[in-house]
């Protein structure tokens, strides 16, 4: 099922216009003008509603709004909390059939934490495409045909329509995505509406109807207390109760969560200088080198992928790990391949203060000896933001005792940034 | 045959005739005739400051079952702890008289609990559970004469569309997603039930004295539904959406008389007497007049017209004389019945639920406020509003004496619409 419903660009919930349909939302057709004079131009009407809406400079001028009340649907009334920035940050937290769901707009990609039961994962992810392009849409921060053009949405006049009882200029809108919608401003008021657009809804795409009223002044601006919107037979109800303007919204309140346990782990994305330090046995002499290492992070934050090559003796070797955290068992998962055995060594544990001790002991990929069970161990130490230490161990015992095979001391190059 | 030769009288005139039940009584889903039409009049007007008196209001398990009255008597369906229950109540005071089991609660995202509404047939009264187990039961003590479980004998295989999110495995059976949701019909000395089973099965005639099976018909997957009543063409028939078409039966044997294709529909079909089947569906469907005519081969079917305008979800229109009154998801909307023209549309009722009565319409709001207005060709003209029940109510009103009843998951309550009706107290004051 979609998850549908109003959209207005600084007052958005999750709509989506999935198609270029044309929309037809109009009780009455349209009565296009004829090439008169004394017919408003798109500027004209845009201009009026902005001078209703506050002003279009003043609007330019927002950089945040946060959003407090309460949002209904399926009859459900329940918090929710929007907070917006420009040009296209954006969260928007609410419940779904009664479960939490979370919305965001990174900037860049969508994302949400939804723990309704149209979902099958409920932990911060990406949603699926058919949601994405909705939510990129959400996140557009002015009303589409202010400064459409240098959006790269093209908006048209196409004349004086009955909108479910009110006369109301209807402006097409062209989003740059290819997405069509019709807006509605109304003729006495000039205050933007309604707004009729095609939407995913349970695999489909259906009509959305997004009405907006109770129109309330917060800092010099015009904001709608109620919006209401209707997509297939989802009737939803976002009901303001605080609006606040250009509040502080912490950056990270857009992007999408990462477990905690990575959060440690990102910052060490980039290139690395490696003091090296090796040996095949116990009792070996440590054999110093020095080379790179490229730490990159992926995923969003949820893998941190590094590739070691360096040399031994004066022979190429190759390592490279993958840091992921398993929310399932609460671990840290690192995977090891080294270019000599080829073995995919899964290790896991957890962080100890500024270490992550990670060991396959419980993994089931630790390998025999000569009959005798051989056991690895990672420990990760963080020094400062551009030093950090890796030492692998092995046990021939279980787990009881443990020697170092290699210690790697990484230093950030210089010119690389400390942080990501 | 046209207007022309059948007079188009006010429907519930002809409700009338095939109404066992007297004109007091709510005895079944959407009414006496299941249009949501009541014969009642005498409705208070104007709406008195404050509204009228809320007679009574109760706490209730959860459910989404209808309330059906006779002779003083409610009853209704709903869950408590793991358990769901017919219950009969007194009608004046909202007090429990009995309740008898109706099998394990069902649990769902949107609600638990029952969903279909019982139905009244003198003195019995037959209730069906969300998880399949129908009750006929004796309306004076709670009595149970028969009980038959739908999902032991009628399971559900193989089902796809309506029924689940995801298809069912092959061979396992399936209650409905939604739970049994369709309120039996009682037809003459049998008890119509959709079961959704398809293979020729999806509905199914009881004997209503004991539950023996007397036919099966159709192939449809489970609806929500439920079948009704109604003489067109010089017959009875049930009239159905069942699963993606219209579909009109013989009573007597569940042959089928005619069927047009249409869309999943959770609102009910209606009949424009003397012949047109008018339906109503979510999701961009739309509304379809249907023509039914009698040919060389039986009951053909044509489109008179459809329109994008008149979409009901689960919340079925009302039809008098010329006009359709229904709710667009939220925007309640007049509809000519001869062309499919939209006459006007009205916004702030809510995701409603619509009944009509003594020249009013009533529409409960999806979140438990009660509008009353009269409707003419100009618009919706309100008389008055009161807020009765809070959260999500999506079930069905029920009409009987001058007292509206209602409720939602986890209330019930009784609205004096009499016109004697003394006002309702400001707040503050002591009723």
């Amino acid at each position: 099922m979609r998850l549908l419903s109003s959209r207005l660009p600084w007052i958005a919930a999750t709509a989506l216009a999935t198609t270029a349909l044309a929309t037809t939302a109009l009780v009455v057709a349209p009565n296009a003008w004829a090439n008169t004079s004394d017919s408003p131009s798109l500027d004209s009407v845009v201009e009026h509603c902005y001078e209703a809406l506050g002003g279009a400079e003043r609007w330019r001028s927002v950089e945040t709004l946060r959003l407090v009340g309460n949002f209904s649907t399926f009859s459900s009334n329940q918090p929710f909390v929007m907070e917006r920035q420009r040009p296209r940050l954006y969260r928007f937290e609410h419940q779904e059939a009664d479960r939490d769901l979370t919305i965001g707009f990174d900037g860049e990609r969508a994302w949400w934490e939804n723990h309704t039961p149209f979902s099958e994962v409920d932990w911060p992810a990406r949603p699926p495409l058919f949601y994405a392009l909705g939510y990129e849409a959400d996140a557009e921060f002015d009303y589409p045909f202010l400064d459409a053009a240098a959006k790269g949405h093209r908006a048209e006049l196409v004349g004086e329509t009955d909108f479910e009882g009110i006369d109301a200029f209807q402006i097409d809108v062209t989003l740059s995505n290819g997405t069509q919608e019709s807006w509605f401003v109304d003729r006495d008021t000039h205050l933007p509406v309604g707004r009729v657009a095609q939407a995913g809804f349970k695999d489909i795409t259906v009509e959305l109807r997004v009405f907006f009223s109770d129109f309330r002044e917060v800092q010099g601006l015009q904001i709608p207390f109620t919006v209401e919107s209707e997509l297939g037979n989802l009737f939803r109800v976002l009901e303001v109760e605080t609006a606040e303007v250009d509040v502080p919204i912490p950056a990270d309140r857009f992007q999408l969560p990462i477990p905690q346990a990575m959060e440690p782990l990102n910052p060490l994305a980039g290139q690395w200088r490696v003091d090296a330090e090796t040996r095949f046995m116990p009792m070996a002499p440590w054999v110093p080198e020095q080379t790179t290492a490229t730490l990159e992070s992926r995923f969003d934050g949820r893998l941190l992928q590094e590739t070691v090559d360096y040399r031994f003796a004066g022979h190429p070797r190759s390592v490279q790990r993958q840091y992921t955290f398993d929310r399932f068992h609460g671990t840290v998962r690192v995977v090891q391949i080294d270019d000599l055995t080829g073995h995919p060594n899964l290790l896991e544990g957890q962080w100890d203060g500024d270490k992550l001790v990670v060991s396959n002991l419980e993994t089931g990929t630790g390998w025999q000896v000569r009959g005798r069970p051989q056991h690895d161990r990672l420990t990760l130490e963080l020094i400062d933001p551009d030093t950090f230490r890796v030492v692998l161990e092995r046990s021939p015992d279980g787990g009881q005792t443990w020697f170092a095979l290699s210690r790697f001391l990484y230093q950030r190059l210089p010119g690389a940034p400390s942080e990501q | 045959m046209t207007s022309a030769t059948f007079p188009r009288v006010p429907l519930f005139l002809a409700f009338l005739l095939l109404s066992p039940a007297a004109v007091a009584d709510w005895p079944q889903f959407r009414g006496p005739d299941r249009t949501g039409l009541s014969p009642e009049t005498g409705l208070i007007d104007p709406w008195p400051e404050g509204g009228p008196p809320i007679v009574w209001r109760r706490d209730i398990g959860e459910g989404f079952t209808g309330l059906v009255l006779q002779d003083g008597k409610l009853f209704t369906a709903f869950a408590e702890a793991d358990k769901e229950f017919l219950g009969r109540f007194d009608a004046a005071t909202g007090e429990e008289v009995w309740r008898v089991e109706l099998g394990e609660r069902f649990q769902e995202s949107f609600g638990n609990g029952p969903r279909s509404t019982p139905t009244l047939d003198g003195g019995t009264i037959y209730a069906l559970g969300a998880r399949g187990r129908l009750v006929a039961v004796d309306v004076a003590d709670g009595a149970i004469q028969w009980s038959l479980d739908l999902f032991e004998r009628y399971g559900i295989f193989d089902t796809q569309v309506l029924v689940a999110i995801a298809p069912t495995p092959q061979g396992e059976r399936q209650l409905p997603f939604f739970g049994y949701a369709s309120s039996p019909l009682v037809v003459d000395d049998l008890l119509i039930v959709d079961t959704g089973a398809r293979h020729g099965k999806s509905l199914v005639a009881l004997r209503k004295a004991n539950g023996e099976e007397v036919w099966t018909a159709l192939d449809s997957e489970v609806g929500y539904t439920s079948p009704t009543l109604v003489e067109t063409l010089g017959q009875r028939q049930i009239l159905m959406a069942a699963g993606t078409e219209l579909v009109g039966l013989a009573p007597a044997d569940g042959r089928v008389l005619w069927r047009h294709p249409w869309a999943a529909t959770l609102a009910q079909p209606l009949l424009v007497p003397p012949a047109k089947v008018f339906a109503s569906a979510a999701n961009d469907v739309g509304a379809v007049m249907v023509q039914l005519r009698e040919g060389p081969e039986g009951i053909q079917t044509e489109e008179l017209w459809r329109t994008r305008r008149l979409k009901n979800a689960w919340n079925s229109s009302v039809i008098v004389g010329d006009r359709i009154y229904g709710f667009d998801n939220a925007t309640l909307r007049c509809v000519d019945v001869d062309t499919g023209e939209l006459l006007w549309a009205r916004r702030g009722l809510g995701q409603g639920t619509l009944i009509h009565a003594d020249g009013k319409l009533i529409a409960l709001s999806d979140r438990g406020k009660v509008f009353v207005g009269r409707a003419t060709d100009e618009g919706f003209e309100e008389l008055g509003s009161l807020q009765v029940l809070e959260g999500r109510s999506w079930t069905p009103m029920s009409l009987a004496d001058g007292i509206l009843y209602l409720r939602n998951q986890s209330q019930m309550a009784a609205l004096d619409l009499r016109a004697t009706a003394t006002p309702a107290p400001k707040p503050g004051e002591t009723p």
